[in-house]
């Protein structure tokens, strides 16, 4: 198959200047790439293609790697390593030798924080923000967790220093009701409310003093671009909440969401 | 930088909290923020130092592993508590970070055997070049009244093995951590110990090999003395080393603890009970020594 845009990207300076509509034939190239990879190397199929526009969106808006930008987890990350230099290294992802299926520091300066494991995220942002502060760098942290994730223990020991701190953290709420199973906790269920509260009025961050917009098509990406826009100008603990569908453009695959997760190379 | 999850007070971060409060935090109940935290500061050129109980340590060796280890970021730890703690017993010794801190890559374990080493190490590890995380441990309590407020050492090396009384026979002990005030202790208290020479481990993970060479190539009776389970631990570190270079005309004993929890007692009676103490150590090293 062919990718005209993507195949010439070798990092994100290469098109934080495009058009809207070249942005988003991009984007389209892009999930049509992780579908291929994914058919024939295996791997992490649902999460990736569910967080396409994020990653194009992030990656315009903001100055990576020079901002921080974390993947909780690190399974949705494809797109990120595609648009990141490592296009055409995904012919031996998962391979001895290939690039890693997940973020890696030892693989790119791109690659902030390596994860494999869920909810570490916040933490290790953290620490990169008040490293920035220690050291007077002005930059924007962000990470990108998912709604399965941010209900685990570590990730409320981070949200519970987090709002204590200036830290200068964006936390991307990903909110797709899925783990590799669907979500489950009192926190799905409050998250489902909120999305149909006008801008999440009654909601969990804000009395943890983190600052809350959203919910938001996480599939718009001319409102993300914006959304995004914004908050780069801002500072301080903010949380993002976008709700996006595992699988997204691969009707199957939003179908069936948990044996898409990651499916074998026998993709139809 | 210095973390510390929930434990200012007992870890003794409290006087430095006051003095740089920009640079000690307390993160609250959260060992696992509390490492990954410490990563995230590492990957960004600092040098966090992460204060905490060995038994809480247990509760973040995922983080050990998957966010600092596997990354090599200079994450220091200070291992407090690590031993037996006396009364608060089974859930709060400290006796099963070594084992794991053992078998993770990239790791460097040090035991230093008393407060001036530990505090010069500490010194050390503030500035120097680190290609990894370090954890150092060392046990609850009171030192003794000594000098400890020595100046820093400019380079000084990390902890190696150490002689610590040379002997005069075919025998020789190496003792963990703390632990080497009581081995030396039950060596000078029995005639039949007397000629047994007396090391210090210093390096838990990488093991000293030099030293260990050395030793192993002077004696053919050595036993590996540590307050932590013998499955996993110090001596059978040496153990796997042992076997690996095949010294097999060198008979090794370990002392340390058999597979069971151990329970709540005030720390002089556990080590009487669990044969640690000087006594129950020379009656070990005599039984081992002399079949």
């Amino acid at each position: 198959m062919d990718y005209p845009l993507l195949s010439q990207i070798q990092s994100p300076a290469d098109f934080r200047a495009f058009s809207p509509a070249q942005l988003q034939a991009l984007n389209d190239e892009l999930r049509r790439a992780i579908i291929e990879v994914v058919s024939q190397r295996e791997g992490h199929l649902g999460a990736s293609l569910g967080v396409v526009e994020l990653t194009v969106a992030l990656h315009t808006v903001f100055d990576t790697p020079h901002d921080r930008l974390i993947w909780d987890v690190g399974h949705q990350a494809y797109g990120h390593k595609m648009l990141t230099g490592r296009f055409h290294a995904f012919k031996n992802l998962r391979q001895w030798g290939g690039i890693s299926g997940f973020p890696s520091r030892s693989e790119s300066p791109f690659d902030a924080f390596g994860t494999g494991h869920s909810s570490t995220s916040l933490s290790a942002l953290m620490g990169m923000a008040i490293a920035a502060e220690n050291k007077g760098i002005d930059r924007q942290h962000i990470a990108v967790i998912g709604d399965a994730s941010v209900a685990s223990g570590m990730a409320f020991e981070a949200l519970n220093h987090l709002g204590t701190t200036q830290a200068n953290v964006l936390i991307v709420l990903n909110d797709n009701a899925m783990g590799i199973d669907p979500s489950v906790g009192a926190l799905k269920d409050f998250f489902n409310q909120a999305a149909g509260t006008p801008q999440g009025k009654h909601h969990l961050f804000r009395p943890l003093n983190i600052a809350y917009k959203g919910p938001i098509d996480g599939h718009d990406l001319p409102l993300l671009l914006e959304t995004l826009a914004q908050e780069k100008e801002k500072k301080g603990p903010r949380l993002l909440h976008i709700r996006t569908t595992k699988g997204k453009g691969l009707s199957l695959a939003e179908k069936h969401q948990i044996q898409y997760h990651a499916p074998g190379n026998s993709i139809p | 930088m210095a973390i510390t999850p929930a434990m200012p007070t007992g870890s003794g971060l409290r006087a430095l909290m006051q003095a740089f409060p920009q640079r000690c935090l307390d993160v609250g109940i959260a060992e696992q923020h509390a490492v990954t935290l410490a990563a995230g500061m590492a990957a960004e050129g600092l040098r966090p130092f992460c204060v905490l109980y060995a038994t809480f340590l247990q509760r973040a060796m995922d983080q050990v592993i998957h966010d600092v280890a596997l990354q090599q970021l200079p994450v220091v730890f200070l291992i407090d508590r690590a031993g037996l703690v006396g009364h608060d017993g089974a859930t709060h010794h400290g006796l099963y970070d070594l084992p794991m801190l053992r078998s993770i890559p990239n790791l460097t374990v040090l035991s230093p055997r008393n407060a001036v080493e530990l505090r010069q190490q500490i010194g050390l590890l503030a500035t120097a070049d680190l290609d990894g995380p370090v954890a150092l441990r060392y046990p609850r309590g009171y030192i003794a009244p000594c000098d400890w407020q020595q100046p820093f050492q400019a380079d000084l090396p990390l902890l190696t093995t150490q002689c610590i009384r040379k002997g005069k026979g075919e025998g020789a002990v190496i003792s963990v951590g703390s632990l080497g005030d009581t081995v030396a202790q039950a060596l000078q208290s029995q005639e039949l110990l007397f000629a047994v020479a007396h090391y210090d481990l210093g390096r838990v993970k990488p093991l000293d090999e030099s030293a260990l060479h050395a030793l192993f190539s002077s004696y053919n009776k050595v036993v590996v003395a540590e307050e932590g389970p013998l499955m996993g631990g110090a001596g059978s570190a040496v153990l796997e080393w042992k076997n690996k270079h095949n010294y097999k005309d060198v008979s090794l004993h370990c002392i340390g603890f058999d597979d069971q929890f151990v329970p709540h007692a005030s720390p002089r009676v556990l080590r009487e009970k669990m044969a640690i103490d000087a006594p129950g150590i020379a009656q070990q090293l005599i039984s081992f020594f002399t079949s």
